[in-house]
């Protein structure tokens, strides 16, 4: 769905809500209704497209105050996101979506990551404003590796807010959202994977998915050594040199230099990390083609071509400048061509599609999933 | 219907035999010299002519006249003076009539059964006995006294059992119908059974229905003080079969009664059920002023709700733009292969249920 129809949409779903609980006089309206979530579950992002034209997102990030004093400090309980990143040292901080995916339950901090991927999950929803007189009808995208306890744990929260869930692959559902379900292959690009899927009219099985590790996180860990290695009197966290990412990724050859300050012995001084960040982000792009090359060669050599010319990139990781260029010039070296598109809204590529499969779900579906 | 107690074991030959001769041949004036016959050879003879109209097909009516008032006890003088000249009135309409019959009499009454004869003929010529009887003047019998003849009569045209027996006994019957409604009449009694028959059936349908409308009527009364017409309506059904021997009186009064009380019935059903109807009209016409209230109460909340939530920035969320679960269109491209899908992520997650369920178990 579009903004544009969203925004109108909204409009015309707020309009007749108001004039029917402002005006008594006036015939009685209906305020009930149902409101589709489509929520996409991502290690560094996550994002909520609603069918009341909502759509937020925050960093997949949970803080706790560590004690009471910094309860009081806080003056609240929990906190999400770019706000719990910036008060990480108060509390007792999550990136909860890293170990959704892992299968070690038996670390100390699986139970605690657990409740903050639900924490989360709650106010994800929360952001999306539902009313409490609608029935909540949502889907949510999860990655691909997530365990079966991750997930009991996500849809054991979900349902507290929700009247019905579903999951869905992440990939899936940004080609679900863009139509793109024949011959297509999706490159999600996330903080913690980069999942590769192909699709080809079915759902995906599990040899359409690859999941490798070079993704935003091994990026900055990248980046890290490189500047450890280039620029070693720079003081810097990782936290520090993804916000440098973030702001300046490139790997495009011509373009602005990336300046960063970093303290050195305390003072701010200015590094260009334009090389060293180029050299970061280019290093996801072989082991993407290789994995590429995997799914095509295993394809239908009559569709391969087809497959080629056929590349979605989606993701956080998308925003990289010029890295769709790379990913095709990479596939000219060892596939013999291709055609990369990048989609338009990389952090609500997910949510979107989550959306429309929750729209076109049949409504018996959602009774039997209640 | 009951006879007379005189004719209750009537057959002319028990009854009482008049010390003076009783019995004669009531004939045409041409026939031959007349001739005395016992009363037991006269039945006999009307008996024969009975069996021959039935052999042959032919008419044949009977007449019994008897004696309005009169009683046996104190004015059997009377009676003994007034029968035979009754029964000369007769045969002198017979002979003027030109017909030919054979009759009895005694002081009870006098009985006579016409060959060849229609009931209709019969009545008019019982009626001029009955002019002729109520003329006379005798002596002994003061003029003051005003005399009167009941009569009955029987046929064979009717398609019922025909026997001789039951000819004399419709007309006895006739003839006291005649006498119990006020005398001075003649009366055919199958007709009279047969308006009796109908008075019957009529009363018989009527209570049915009555009791019909009574379960329908009664059916959803749940208030005590109502219920007097479903004991009314019992009374009356209870009073109307008490008696299995109805006479037309009370039969016609018996109708008129149902009637009344259906009428009365129907009038209160019909205005209970309009006050009912009334009663439920305020009570939805109260709801729904109570609903428009609430409505507006409720529109005044919401407002207030709104007002107070903004001035403490609490949000009370977005509405959907959908009213109603939506589902793929059928007419999306794909819709099939979506459909499909759908299918399969359904599935998928009935599956992640199923083991999450059996997770929980272990």
């Amino acid at each position: 769905m579009t903004d544009s129809k969203n925004k109108k949409k909204k409009d015309e779903g707020e309009e007749s809500t108001f004039e029917g609980t402002s005006t008594a006089t006036a015939e009685p309206q209906k305020t009930e209704g149902v409101l589709y979530l489509g929520i996409d579950f991502g290690t560094s992002h996550t994002s909520v497209a609603a069918s009341n034209g909502v759509r937020e997102t925050i960093s997949s990030h949970v803080g706790y105050p560590k004690d009471v004093v910094s309860r009081k400090l806080l003056k609240k309980d929990v906190l999400f996101g770019d706000e719990a990143m910036e008060k990480r040292l108060s509390l007792n901080f999550y990136r909860p979506l890293e170990i959704l995916k892992t299968k070690d339950h038996n670390r100390d901090d699986f139970e605690a990551n657990l409740k903050a991927a639900q924490d989360l999950l709650k106010e994800i929803i929360r952001l999306a404003k539902p009313r409490k007189d609608e029935l909540v009808y949502g889907v949510i995208g999860v990655p691909a590796q997530a365990s079966i306890h991750s997930k009991d744990a996500i849809i054991r929260t979900a349902k507290e807010a929700l009247d019905s869930v579903m999951l869905c692959s992440e990939p899936f559902a940004v080609a679900y959202g863009l139509d793109m379900l024949d011959d297509v292959l999706v490159i999600d690009i996330g903080a913690g994977t980069t999942d590769l899927c192909r699709m080809h009219g079915t759902m995906p099985e599990e040899s359409d998915q690859i999941t490798i590790y070079h993704a935003g996180d091994w990026v900055d860990h990248r980046f890290a050594e490189l500047m450890v290695e280039k620029h070693p009197q720079a003081q810097f966290t990782v936290q520090m040199l993804k916000e440098i990412k973030e702001r300046n990724s490139s790997v495009d050859e011509r373009v602005e230099p990336a300046l960063a300050m970093l303290p050195v012995n305390g003072k701010p001084t200015e590094f260009d990390v334009t090389a060293e960040l180029r050299e970061a982000c280019q290093g996801m792009v072989p082991p993407i083609v290789e994995g590429l090359k995997k799914l095509v060669s295993t394809f239908d050599p009559e569709f391969q071509q087809r497959l080629k010319n056929r590349v979605l990139l989606a993701g956080g990781g998308s925003q990289i400048r010029g890295l769709h260029l790379a990913i095709e010039r990479e596939m000219h070296k060892q596939l013999g061509g291709g055609k990369v598109n990048r989609i338009q809204e990389p952090v609500y590529g997910g949510s979107n599609g989550a959306l429309k499969i929750a729209h076109d779900m049949p409504a018996e579906y959602w009774e039997k999933l209640k | 219907m009951a006879l007379p107690a005189p004719r209750a074991e009537s057959t002319i030959v028990t009854t009482a035999v008049p010390e003076t001769p009783t019995t004669e041949a009531a004939a045409a004036p041409s026939t031959p010299p007349k001739q005395r016959l016992s009363t037991a050879q006269m039945l006999h003879l009307m008996r024969l002519e009975m069996d021959r109209a039935l052999k042959h097909g032919y008419p044949i009516s009977a007449l019994a006249v008897g004696l309005d008032g009169f009683d046996e006890e104190h004015h059997l003088p009377w009676r003994r003076t007034l029968m035979p000249a009754i029964f000369q009135e007769l045969k002198a309409v017979t002979f003027q009539n030109d017909i030919r019959g054979l009759g009895v009499w005694t002081e009870r009454f006098q009985l006579a059964i016409f060959p060849h004869v229609t009931p209709d003929r019969l009545i008019l010529m019982a009626e001029d006995v009955a002019k002729r009887a109520a003329a006379l003047k005798l002596q002994g019998v003061p003029e003051t006294e005003t005399i009167s003849v009941s009569a009955g009569i029987s046929h064979n045209l009717h398609p019922g059992p025909k026997s001789f027996e039951s000819l004399i006994e419709e007309a006895e019957t006739g003839m006291g119908l005649a006498q119990s409604g006020g005398g001075n009449k003649v009366i055919q009694a199958r007709e009279v059974e047969r308006e009796l028959d109908r008075l019957r059936d009529e009363v018989d349908s009527q209570i049915a229905e009555i009791q019909q409308f009574q379960e329908k009527l009664f059916s959803d009364v749940d208030n005590k003080d109502e219920l007097w017409g479903h004991a009314l309506v019992n009374k009356v059904i209870e009073l109307f079969q008490r008696e299995p021997e109805k006479t037309e009186g009370v039969l016609r009064v018996e109708r008129e009664v149902i009637a009344v009380l259906k009428a009365e019935l129907a009038a209160w059903r019909e205005t209970s059920a309009a006050g009912r109807i009334i009663d439920s009209q305020k009570q939805i016409g109260q709801l729904e002023r109570r609903v428009a209230k609430l409505t507006e109460s409720l529109g005044l909340t919401e407002a207030e709700l709104k007002r107070v939530a903004k001035l403490k920035n609490i949000d009370l969320g977005v509405a959907s733009l959908y009213r109603i679960v939506q589902g793929l269109s059928a007419d999306e491209g794909g819709a099939e292969q979506k459909k499909e899908m759908l299918k399969n992520i359904f599935d998928a997650n009935m599956t992640l249920r199923g083991q999450l369920a059996a997770l929980k178990k272990t």
